[in-house]
C-alpha cells in the first residue's frame, strides 16, 4: 500500500489548474492549507496544491472586500481591523496556530453552526466563487449543498461593509465554542440581518426589512427545535431574546 | 516523492508519500521537537512550527505543501552553551528565561511556546501580556495555566531589550508566608531551575516516541462501535492479507489473564476485571483487536479490514440503573475475581461503608439538619502527550518497554502475567512524560506493543489518537453524592453524612480507592467543634458500580474533587441560612492540629486502620493570607462591590471553599534511592520515582545537594528505569517528596557519613584531628572546624583510587507510618451575566500549607496549573454519552481545556508550616489546588445572584434555569 503513485500538483495560474484539471481523470484532493483530516482524503486521488494562485489576497474596493479563499483566517483578522465583532468572532473561533494555518476556503469547507465566525460572516451576506466552473452563489446557498468530497473549491468571498456589525455569544468560557451566537448587521437602507448560530450544520439567517419588531418572532422560530447536546430549545430560545436586544442596542436601533 | 524542504536554513532533501504530513516528515527526518497530541483539527498546537515565520501547525500541512517555504523549530534557537573543547552558543534569551522562571512543567508543549513567543517577539519587541496570551493562544497546556511561560516571555522580551541590568522578573503570582521554625536552608527552599529544564527547552529526544528506532512497527486497535456485546465472529483474515501487515491479534489470539489495569500497589485494592482482549465488549471503544504494521495508514486500513459480527446485549448506562434487579449484567466472565465487596453480580465493583462515633445520636442532637444531593462529572486529564508505549526485544532475548507511565515497577510486575514471562525479563523505562495527572498511574496500553512484539518480533509503537484518548483511556469518577448534616444553631456540627453512588464505567480500575478518598479526605475536614471536636460524628457510604461507560480511574486528587463540591456547596448553604459568616463557620468545625484524622481511625483502603494524629494544619492562616489577598472583607457582602456600573444584568460575587488532601499512602508507599560519588565530587542520584512534569527529579536533587553540600548542579537525576533505578511505587497520591524524598534523604545522609569518615582520615593524614561530625559539608567541600577544607572531589579520588578503596555510596528506600494532609483556602471571584447565565471567572486565590516549599517555582507551577485544570471541572469540562453510549467529547474543542488567552487572575500563596514527620517539613502540593476551585467558584455564583447550581460544570444554562427557578419563587 505505496502511495507514490498519486500526484501532486502546484499549478500557478487558473489556466494551468484548469488544464490539470481536464487532464486528471476523476477526483482531486484540493489543498487549500490548513487541511487537518488528512485520513479523510482519497488516498489515491491526485493532490492539488492551491496555494500559488495567488488566492490569497484580500482586497478592498470602496464598500466591498473581496477575500482569496487561500487567505488564512489570520489574514482576515488583521486585514478586518476595527471591526472588533469580527476579531472577536475569530480570535474565539480557533487559536493563533490554527487561525495562522486554515484558510478561509478550508474554513467553510468544515465549519458548522457553532462557529462564530461563520455566524458573523453570514451576518454580511457574502457572495462566494467557486472554480472551475466560476459560479457565483450566496454563502448561505453553499453551505446548506456543502459536500464531502467536492469537485470544485472556493476562489473568493465577496462581502459588502455593512453601516454596523454586532455579535453576542454565550459559552462556558471566553473562548469556547458558542452555545448561542448571534450576528446582526445593518446596511445603509436599514436593512437588518441576523445570523443565528450556536446549532446545526450552520448558523440561519435571517433578513428584516421591515421594522426591527418583526426580528423577536423570527429569532425565536430560528431556535425552534434547536435542543442538542449543548444546550435546551427553551434555553436558547429565551437567551436569543436577550442577545437580540444586545444586538439591536449596539446597533443603534430598538424592538 | 522526493521533495526538498528548508529546514532551520539548511535544505533537506527527503523522500515521502504525498500525503504525509509535515509532522511526520519533519519526524522521520530526527527534528523531534515537533510534537503530536494526536489531535485531528490542530486545536492543542504541539506540533508548531514556524512557517515563513508564523506559528503554524506541522499537522495541518502536507510535507510537500511545505516545499519553498522556511521551516523552523526549537532544534534552530539555541543550544548548550559549553560543549567540552567546542563553545556552543548557547541558549537563547527565550530559552533562558523559560528555564530561569520555572516555565517547564512536562516540557511536552515548550518548543511550540517557544517557538510562537519567537514569532511574537521578531514583530514586536515589548509585547503587552495580553498580546503575549495571544500568542500563546493556539498552544494549549495543561500544566502551568500559561502563568510563567507568560512571565518568561515577557522576561525574554526585556532581555532582548538589553535591559538586562534589571534583576528577573519576580513570580509575580506567588506569596511565601514564612515559619520560624523552620531552618536555614542553601538548595531547599529555592527557585532552582529544573534539572531536566534545558534538553526539553532544547527540544532535545525525551518523550517515549523520540526513541523509537528505524523499523519500528505502528500499532493501531481495533475499538467496539458498541456499548455492550458479545464478538460472536471475528476474522482478521484481510487484514492480515494486507500488504505490509505484520500482525493482527485478537482475543483468539492471545493468553487470557484476568487482570486489573490500576497501577497500584500488590495486592490490586480492587476486582480483577480486565483482559488484554476479551470475546465480550463493555463500552464504546472498548478493545476488539490489535494490528501492527509499517505505516498508520497501513495499520487504519487493516482495522478497516477486521471482520467482526457482535451479538449485542442491553447495555447500562446510568448509574442509578446498574444495581436494579434485572440490569444487565456486565462481568459475568468466570474468570473474574471479587476484592472486599464487590459483587459484578449485582454491577457492584466495589462498596464502602464507614461510621465514625454515633452519628443517628449527632442528628438528633441537631437543631437543624440540611439534605442536598449533588453531582459531579466525569472528566478528563487531557494531558497534551497522549498515552504512548514502544517496546522491543534487546539483544538478551528481554523485553524492553518505553511507557510514558506513572508507574513503571507496577507495570513491569502486571505485564508479567499477561505477557507469560517473568519480571526479570521485562524492562520499563519512563522517560520524560508530557503530563499524566493520574491517567498514566494505569497500565493501559503498554500490553498492547509487548503483545505485539511478541507476535512479531519486531519494535512497535503505539501512541493513541486524541478521540481514543476521550473514548478509551480513563477519566474521573462520575458521582451522584447525597449530603445530610446536622448542625447546632450556632454552627456546631453535629453529625455529617455523606452517601456516595460512584460509576467506574466498565472496568473497576481505582473504583474502591478513589471512591474511598472522596470521604476520606473530605469528610475529614469537619469534625464539628466542641465535644464533637473530641468525638466526631461522620458517616461515609458508597457504592461503585459498573456501567457500559468508558471506565473512570486515577485522575489528579484522585476522588477528593467530587467529595469537596458536594461537602463546600454544603456549608455554604448551611452557613448562609444560619446567617453565620462562612469562613468563620468553616474554620470553627475544621481539624486542627493534634487531631486524629478521623477515617484513620476507620478506615485504610481495605487494610487495617492505623490512627494517625495531624501534625499541622495551617488552614487558619490560610483562610486569612487567602482572604487578605482577594479583599474579602471589602467584596463579602458589599452591595456597591456586587454591582457592574451601568450594566444592572451584571452582578459579582466571592465564593470560599476549604480543602484538605492526603501526602502519600501511609504504611503502604514506598520509594527507594541509590546515591553515589563520583570523581569529580558529583554524584548519581538514581530513583525510581517518577517525574510527569512536576518537577520531582528537582526537587529530590535538591534535597540530596542540601545535604552534601553541594549544588543541584551537582546531582545527576536518572530516574524510573526497572532495570537500574530502585523501586518506587510510582508518582500518585502525591508522595514523591515525601516518600521518595525521604529515601534520597537517606541515603544522602548515608553518604555523607561516609564522606565525613574518609574526610576524618584525610585530615589526619594532615596532621589534623577533628572528628567526623565535627565536620560540614558545604560548597562542594568538607570543611573542619577551623575552615580548612577538603574538596569532595579529592575524596572520590581518594576513595576510588588511593588507599582503601570504596565505592562511597548508598542505597534507602521509605515507606511512612504518616500521610500528613495540606490544606488549603481557596477563593474565587466571578462576573455572572444573570440574563444567559453565562459566568466568568474572574480571580482565583489558594492559599496552601504544603508544609516546607522545598522549590517555590514548581510547587507555585503545581498549584497555579492545578488551579487551572480544576477551573475546568468548575465551568466546562464534562463528558457526556447518548442514549447508544457514544462520547459527545472527542476531541480538544468540544471538550474545551482554558486557553492562554481566557485565564482568570490566579494567586499562589504558600503558608509554610514545618511537618515534623518529613526532615525538610515538607507536605505535598500536588493535587490539593483540584479540590476547591469548583466549589468557591459555585459559591461565588450564589454570592452574585442566588443562583443554587448542584452539579458541576456550572454552564451558562444551568445558572438561567436556577434564576427562572428562583424568580419563579
Amino acid at each position: 500500500m505505496k502511495n507514490e503513485t498519486v500526484a501532486y500538483f502546484r499549478p500557478k495560474t487558473i489556466s494551468e489548474l484548469e488544464e490539470i484539471l481536464s487532464r486528471v481523470q476523476g477526483e482531486v484532493n484540493f489543498l487549500s492549507g490548513g487541511d487537518y483530516n488528512f485520513a479523510s482524503l482519497d488516498q489515491s486521488a491526485p493532490l492539488v496544491d492551491l496555494q500559488s494562485l495567488g488566492l490569497d489576497q484580500i482586497i478592498s474596493n470602496g464598500n466591498t472586500v473581496e477575500i482569496g479563499a487561500l487567505a488564512t483566517l489570520e489574514q482576515i483578522k488583521e486585514a478586518f481591523q476595527g471591526w472588533d465583532c469580527l476579531q472577536e468572532a475569530l480570535s474565539i473561533e480557533a487559536g493563533l496556530n490554527v487561525r495562522n494555518s486554515l484558510s478561509l476556503a478550508n474554513f467553510l469547507k468544515t465549519a458548522d453552526g457553532r462557529s462564530p465566525f461563520l455566524c458573523v460572516l453570514l451576518a454580511f451576506a457574502p457572495t462566494i466563487a467557486l472554480l472551475p466552473s466560476h459560479q457565483s452563489m450566496r454563502l448561505e446557498t453553499y453551505l446548506s449543498s456543502r459536500q464531502k468530497k467536492p469537485t470544485e473549491f472556493i476562489s473568493t468571498l465577496n462581502l459588502a461593509l455593512p453601516k454596523g456589525l454586532a455579535f453576542e455569544a454565550i459559552a462556558r468560557t471566553p473562548k469556547d465554542r458558542p452555545i448561542i451566537c448571534m450576528a446582526a448587521a445593518v446596511d445603509d437602507l436599514g436593512k437588518l440581518r441576523i445570523a443565528c448560530g450556536g446549532m446545526q450544520n450552520s448558523p440561519q439567517v435571517i433578513n428584516i426589512s421591515t421594522e426591527p419588531q418583526s426580528a423577536i418572532d423570527l429569532v425565536r422560530q430560528a431556535y425552534q427545535q434547536s435542543t442538542d447536546a449543548w444546550a435546551s430549545t427553551e434555553y436558547r430560545q429565551a437567551t436569543s431574546q436577550v442577545l437580540l436586544s444586545r444586538l439591536l442596542q449596539s446597533l443603534g436601533l430598538s424592538v | 516523492m522526493k521533495i526538498q524542504l528548508e529546514i532551520n536554513r539548511q535544505t533537506v532533501e527527503v523522500e515521502v508519500a504525498p500525503q504525509a504530513r509535515l509532522l511526520d516528515v519533519l519526524r522521520q527526518v530526527g527534528i523531534l521537537s515537533v510534537k503530536s497530541g494526536g489531535c485531528q483539527r490542530g486545536e492543542c498546537g504541539a506540533c508548531t512550527v514556524l512557517l515563513d515565520g508564523k506559528p503554524i501547525n506541522s499537522c495541518m500541512l502536507l510535507a510537500v505543501q511545505a516545499q519553498g517555504h522556511a521551516i523552523s523549530t526549537v532544534e534552530a534557537e539555541g543550544e548548550y552553551l559549553d560543549q567540552g573543547w567546542k563553545q556552543g552558543v548557547g541558549l537563547s534569551p527565550l530559552q533562558r528565561a523559560f528555564i530561569e522562571n520555572g516555565s517547564i512543567q512536562c516540557g511536552y508543549c515548550t518548543s511550540a511556546m517557544v517557538l510562537a513567543a519567537k514569532a511574537l517577539l521578531a514583530r514586536n519587541s515589548d509585547p503587552s501580556e495580553a498580546e503575549v496570551r495571544e500568542a500563546l493562544s493556539g498552544i494549549l497546556c495543561r500544566c502551568t495555566a500559561y502563568v510563567k511561560p507568560v512571565e518568561a516571555v515577557l522576561r525574554a522580551a526585556q532581555l532582548m531589550r538589553e535591559e538586562n541590568d534589571q534583576a528577573a522578573k519576580p513570580l509575580g503570582t506567588l506569596k511565601i508566608v514564612e515559619a520560624d521554625e523552620i531552618p536555614e536552608t542553601t538548595v531547599v527552599g529555592k527557585a532552582v531551575p529544573k534539572v531536566d529544564a534545558s534538553k526539553l527547552v532544547q527540544g532535545k529526544p525525551a518523550f517515549t516516541a523520540d526513541f523509537a528506532p528505524t523499523g519500528t512497527l505502528v500499532a493501531k486497535v481495533l475499538r467496539s462501535p458498541v456499548a455492550h456485546a458479545r464478538i460472536k465472529r471475528i476474522d482478521a483474515t484481510r487484514a492480515r492479507a494486507l500488504p505490509g501487515v505484520a500482525a493482527v491479534l485478537t482475543w483468539e489470539d492471545i493468553p487470557r489473564v484476568v487482570y486489573s489495569t490500576a497501577g497500584q500497589s500488590d495486592p490490586i485494592p480492587g476486582p480483577l476485571d480486565t483482559f488484554s482482549l476479551d470475546n465480550k465488549v463493555r463500552f464504546v471503544g472498548d478493545r476488539v483487536a490489535f494490528v501492527a504494521a509499517e505505516t498508520e495508514a497501513i495499520a487504519q486500513k487493516a482495522l478497516e479490514l477486521i471482520e467482526v459480527e457482535y451479538e449485542e446485549l442491553p447495555a447500562v448506562l446510568d448509574s442509578r440503573e446498574a444495581m436494579k434487579p434485572g440490569a444487565p449484567i456486565i462481568h459475568d466472565e468466570p474468570e473474574y475475581v471479587n476484592f472486599a465487596d464487590s459483587d459484578p453480580t449485582h454491577n457492584k465493583a466495589a462498596a464502602i461503608r464507614i461510621d465514625i462515633g454515633d452519628v443517628e445520636q449527632g442528628f438528633a442532637e441537631a437543631d437543624r439538619i440540611y439534605e442536598q444531593e449533588y453531582e459531579v462529572p466525569k472528566v478528563q486529564q487531557a494531558h497534551i502527550e497522549p498515552h504512548v508505549a514502544l517496546s522491543y526485544w534487546d539483544a538478551d532475548g528481554r523485553l524492553v518497554i518505553y511507557s510514558s507511565t506513572q508507574v513503571p515497577f507496577h507495570a513491569r510486575r502486571m505485564l508479567a502475567p499477561l505477557l507469560k514471562l517473568p519480571v526479570k525479563r521485562i524492562r520499563v523505562i519512563k522517560p520524560r512524560i508530557g503530563g499524566g495527572f493520574g491517567g498514566k498511574q494505569e497500565v493501559l496500553i503498554e500490553d498492547v506493543v509487548a503483545h505485539l512484539t511478541i507476535a512479531t518480533g519486531k519494535p512497535v509503537l503505539y501512541q493513541m489518537s486524541r478521540e481514543e484518548e476521550f473514548i478509551a483511556s480513563r477519566s474521573r469518577h462520575p458521582m451522584r453524592i447525597k449530603m445530610r448534616t446536622g448542625v447546632k444553631r450556632d454552627g456546631t456540627i453535629t453529625a455529617n453524612e455523606m452517601i456516595a453512588l460512584s460509576d467506574t464505567g466498565a472496568y473497576g480500575c481505582h473504583a474502591l480507592t478513589v471512591t474511598g478518598n472522596t470521604g476520606q479526605k473530605s469528610m475529614a475536614l469537619y469534625v464539628g467543634d466542641g465535644k464533637y471536636r473530641l468525638s466526631p460524628n461522620i458517616r461515609f457510604y458508597a457504592d461503585i458500580v459498573y456501567t457500559n461507560t468508558p471506565p473512570a480511574g486515577a485522575y489528579r486528587g484522585y476522588g477528593v474533587p467530587q467529595g469537596f463540591w458536594p461537602l463546600e456547596r454544603h456549608m455554604e448553604m448551611i452557613a448562609r441560612d444560619l446567617g453565620l459568616d462562612p469562613l468563620s463557620f468553616r474554620i470553627k468545625n475544621a481539624l486542627r492540629s493534634g487531631e486524629y484524622q478521623p477515617f484513620s481511625t476507620s478506615w485504610n483502603e481495605g487494610r487495617e486502620p492505623r490512627p494517625e494524629i495531624v501534625e499541622t494544619v495551617g488552614l487558619e492562616k490560610c483562610v486569612r493570607e487567602g482572604a487578605q489577598a482577594i479583599d474579602w472583607e471589602h467584596k463579602y457582602r458589599n452591595p456597591e462591590w456586587h454591582e457592574v456600573p451601568g450594566k444592572p444584568h451584571l452582578k459579582r460575587g466571592i465564593g470560599v471553599a476549604m480543602v484538605m488532601q492526603g501526602t502519600a499512602i501511609p504504611y503502604l508507599d514506598m520509594g527507594g534511592a541509590s546515591l553515589k560519588l563520583n570523581e569529580d565530587g558529583s554524584f548519581n542520584l538514581l530513583v525510581g520515582a517518577t517525574d510527569l512534569g512536576t518537577g520531582s527529579d528537582t526537587i529530590l536533587a535538591q534535597m540530596a545537594a542540601e545535604i552534601l553540600g553541594v549544588n543541584t548542579e551537582d546531582i545527576i537525576v536518572y530516574s524510573s528505569d526497572t532495570d537500574f533505578t530502585p523501586f518506587d511505587k510510582g508518582a500518585y497520591a502525591s508522595s514523591t517528596t515525601y516518600i521518595s524524598g525521604t529515601a534520597v534523604i537517606k541515603a544522602a545522609v548515608e553518604v555523607s557519613e561516609k564522606i565525613c569518615a574518609r574526610a576524618v582520615k584525610m585530615f589526619a593524614a594532615n596532621g589534623k584531628v577533628v572528628a567526623a561530625d565535627e565536620i560540614t559539608l558545604k560548597e562542594g567541600c568538607a570543611i573542619a572546624p577551623d575552615g580548612s577544607r577538603i574538596t569532595l572531589a579529592e575524596i572520590a579520588l581518594e576513595s576510588l583510587h588511593h588507599a582503601e578503596q570504596e565505592q562511597i555510596m548508598a542505597v534507602a528506600s521509605y515507606v511512612s507510618p504518616s500521610s500528613p494532609p495540606p490544606f488549603a483556602a481557596q477563593f474565587a471571584t466571578v462576573l455572572v451575566d444573570t440574563q444567559t447565565g453565562q459566568v466568568q471567572v474572574e480571580d482565583l486565590v489558594m492559599a496552601v500549607d504544603g508544609g516546607v516549599i522545598i522549590n517555590p517555582a514548581t510547587a507555585s507551577g503545581q498549584i497555579e496549573g492545578g488551579m487551572a485544570q480544576a477551573l475546568g471541572y468548575a465551568v466546562c469540562e464534562e463528558m457526556r454519552y447518548d442514549e447508544h453510549g457514544v462520547a459527545r467529547e472527542k476531541d480538544l474543542v468540544d471538550y474545551h481545556i482554558f486557553r492562554a488567552d481566557e485565564m482568570p487572575n490566579l494567586k499562589t500563596i504558600f503558608v509554610q508550616t514545618y511537618e515534623p514527620t518529613h526532615p525538610f517539613g515538607a507536605k505535598a502540593v500536588a493535587e490539593i489546588p483540584m479540590d476547591g476551585v469548583a466549589p468557591a467558584v459555585g459559591n461565588a455564583v450564589l454570592d452574585a445572584c442566588g443562583a443554587q447550581i448542584y452539579a458541576n460544570p456550572i454552564t451558562p444554562e444551568k445558572v438561567w434555569e436556577s434564576l427562572k427557578r428562583t424568580k419563579r419563587g
